[in-house]
Parts: C-alpha cells; sequence; structure tokens
C-alpha cells in the first residue's frame, strides 16, 4: 500500500465501507492535475491549509474588528497571495468580503484558481476535521501526479450569484450534462462550478459523510446510524459555530 | 428538518439542548463544539459520552457530519453564496427566533 493511502484499519471505530472509500478518491484527486492547478500545487495548498492553524497573522487577524492584510506564516512554495486565500479560507472564511476577493484579483489571482484553491481547502479541512473528530492520526498527504491542468472554463458559467461566476442547472451545456447529477443545483452546489471538477469532487464527499441529495428530505428512511433530525441538529451547530449564514 | 414529531432547534446556537426532543441533543451538540473549537481532550470526552449513548457507529456517522459541514461553511462563505430565496423564507421564523441573521455577511 502507497504510504499515502488512506487506511482506517487501525481506527477503534469502524468506517462504514463507502466512507473510506470516498476519502480514498478525494485523495487521489488531490494528487492529480486538476482544472487551473497542478498535482503540485493542490498538494502545495492542502499542506498550507494545515499549516494556516499555526499562523500568527491568521490569530491577530482573527481577533482583529476589521481583517487586515498581513503577512502569514507560510510553509509551501506558493504565490503569497495564494497563501492569503488558503489562510483566510481555512481561518476567516465567515468574514470574507467581495472587497477582499477583488483586491486579490487586482494582484493577478485569477477568479478559476480562486475557486479551485477554495475546493482543495475544503477538501483537505473535510478529511483533517474527520480524522481529529475521532483522534485519529491526520492522513499523510499523497504524492502530487504529474500532469499540466486543463485550463477548461465551462461555457454556462455566469456572474450574478455570490461572488464567483456559476453554472444554473438551466445553463448546463452538454459537455459539462453530468455536473449536477444527483444534486438539486442549490445555491451551494453552484458554488464551485466554475470549475465543475471540483462540484464532483466535493460533493461525492459530502454525500458519503452527509447525505444523499436525493435523501434529504426522505423522512421515511433513515440512511444513517444517525436520525434526519440528529444530522441536521450537527450541521446547523457547525455552521452556527463557524458563523456561517448559508 | 422534521420528522413525526415538532423539534427545538434552539440547541442550534447552543442553547437547551438538554431539553431538546432529539434524542441525545445535548451530547451531539457538546461534541460538535469541542470539534469545531479543536479541543482535543474535550473531543475525547465528548465523543465517549456520546458512544455511550448512542453507539459507536453513529459517532462515526457525527464525526463525518461535522466534518463536511465544518468544510462545506468554507466553500459558502468564500464564494459569498447567498441563501436560495424559497429557503430563506421557509426558515424566516426559525432563523429569526435563533438570531442567525446576525451572521450575513457582505
Amino acid at each position: 500500500m502507497p504510504a499515502q493511502a488512506i487506511d482506517y484499519a487501525a481506527s477503534p471505530y469502524a468506517i462504514r465501507n463507502d466512507l473510506a472509500t470516498a476519502h480514498q478518491r478525494a485523495w487521489r484527486r488531490l494528487s492529480r492535475p486538476g482544472t487551473w492547478l497542478s498535482g503540485e500545487q493542490r498538494i502545495a495548498i492542502a499542506q498550507e491549509a494545515r499549516h494556516a492553524s499555526h499562523c500568527t497573522a491568521c490569530r491577530a487577524i482573527a481577533t482583529s474588528v476589521a481583517a487586515t492584510a498581513t503577512a502569514h506564516d507560510s510553509c509551501a512554495p506558493i504565490d503569497p497571495v495564494w497563501v492569503e486565500v488558503v489562510h483566510r479560507v481555512r481561518t476567516d472564511a465567515s468574514r470574507l468580503t467581495d472587497t477582499w476577493l477583488q483586491s486579490l484579483l487586482s494582484q493577478g489571482l485569477s477568479i478559476a484558481e480562486f475557486v479551485e484553491i477554495v475546493g482543495v481547502v475544503a477538501t483537505v479541512t473535510a478529511l483533517d476535521s474527520f480524522t481529529d473528530a475521532l483522534s485519529l492520526e491526520r492522513h499523510l498527504l499523497p504524492d502530487p501526479l504529474p500532469g499540466a491542468p486543463v485550463q477548461i472554463l465551462p461555457s454556462g458559467a455566469k456572474p450574478g450569484l455570490g461572488r464567483v461566476p456559476t453554472v444554473a442547472p438551466e445553463d448546463v451545456t452538454e459537455e459539462e450534462a453530468d455536473l449536477y447529477e444527483g444534486l438539486s443545483g442549490a445555491h451551494i452546489h453552484r458554488a464551485l462550478s466554475l470549475v465543475p471538477a471540483e462540484v464532483r469532487g466535493f460533493f461525492e464527499l459530502d454525500t458519503a459523510m452527509y447525505l444523499p441529495d436525493a435523501r434529504l428530505r426522505d423522512f421515511g428512511h433513515q440512511e444513517r446510524a444517525l436520525s434526519h433530525a440528529q444530522i441536521e441538529l450537527l450541521a446547523a451547530r457547525v455552521s452556527a459555530l463557524n458563523r456561517c449564514y448559508y | 428538518m422534521h420528522d413525526e414529531l415538532e423539534h427545538d432547534f434552539t440547541a442550534v446556537i447552543g442553547e437547551g439542548s438538554a431539553n431538546s426532543t432529539i434524542p441525545a441533543a445535548d451530547r451531539l451538540v457538546r461534541y460538535a463544539e469541542a470539534c469545531v473549537e479543536g479541543n482535543r481532550y474535550a473531543v475525547g470526552r465528548s465523543r465517549a459520552a456520546l458512544a455511550a449513548e448512542i453507539g459507536d457507529g453513529a459517532v462515526v456517522d457525527a464525526a463525518a457530519v461535522i466534518a463536511v459541514f465544518n468544510a462545506a461553511v468554507r466553500i459558502a462563505d468564500a464564494t459569498g453564496m447567498p441563501l436560495e430565496p424559497v429557503k430563506a423564507q421557509a426558515t424566516a421564523d426559525l432563523r429569526s427566533a435563533l438570531d442567525i441573521e446576525r451572521y450575513c455577511s457582505s
């Protein structure tokens, strides 16, 4: 087994097979070239996301009334503008604003890069939060795979929802026909749709860790060991603790 | 957020979980709080208490829900996703009662 393969055999808790498989697939996706970022860049971003919680600048920002740009403690060889994105999304996401993003775009960040970085940070956050919640060792980051990013924007993407262009379900083109397969196309599904691979990847993970979208309102069927009400209580409490309005 | 019962969701803002109609609400909320705060000792202690009440399988499911929402909120906040009007309308009373509007960002 490669050193970076995910293995829950040593876990004192039995991990559902579909959950372990989804985690394994997410880890593999992380190591591959993405749409706008190379495998090496994606792993560097993942590494930086883990490092963000130790950043003194992030701690200072979190305790200030108005967040101001400061040099972060960085560990990975990535552009300082990317470091700012990674750290703020990881440690202070609820206070991000349109002005903040516009300022980064004016410094050379592309909006598609931003969306992919958010997807990578979210993936690492999901898996690290899971292992932390069970007091398991965090998984070793995978080795990056070679190859170039494909650099394709979905033709149906339009501005108007949130602060990034997104693809509305009615604007999905033939090339991206499976973009919202198994999903309702709710705003949270659309959030990363400027980089369709990030939508597919994150919501495959979400389906295994939360619920399949089609089961969200199927109150007659209990999909997990927790009831719908217990799941929604946890989801809402975590959102509130993170000060997330959505 | 409904089954055949009406539930009190004030536990969402950290209040009233001990009296909630949702089974093990208090232990679930304490576990979620410990996980989001990143307090290792509290995570272990609250997880053990939760496992004693609802079992190991449910604890794994709880850990998964907490973890994926800890990630999804970052997607929503970073991209500035607004709540769907239909959801905002359907949950207006609940949001008002829980004072969730204060999390609205620019």
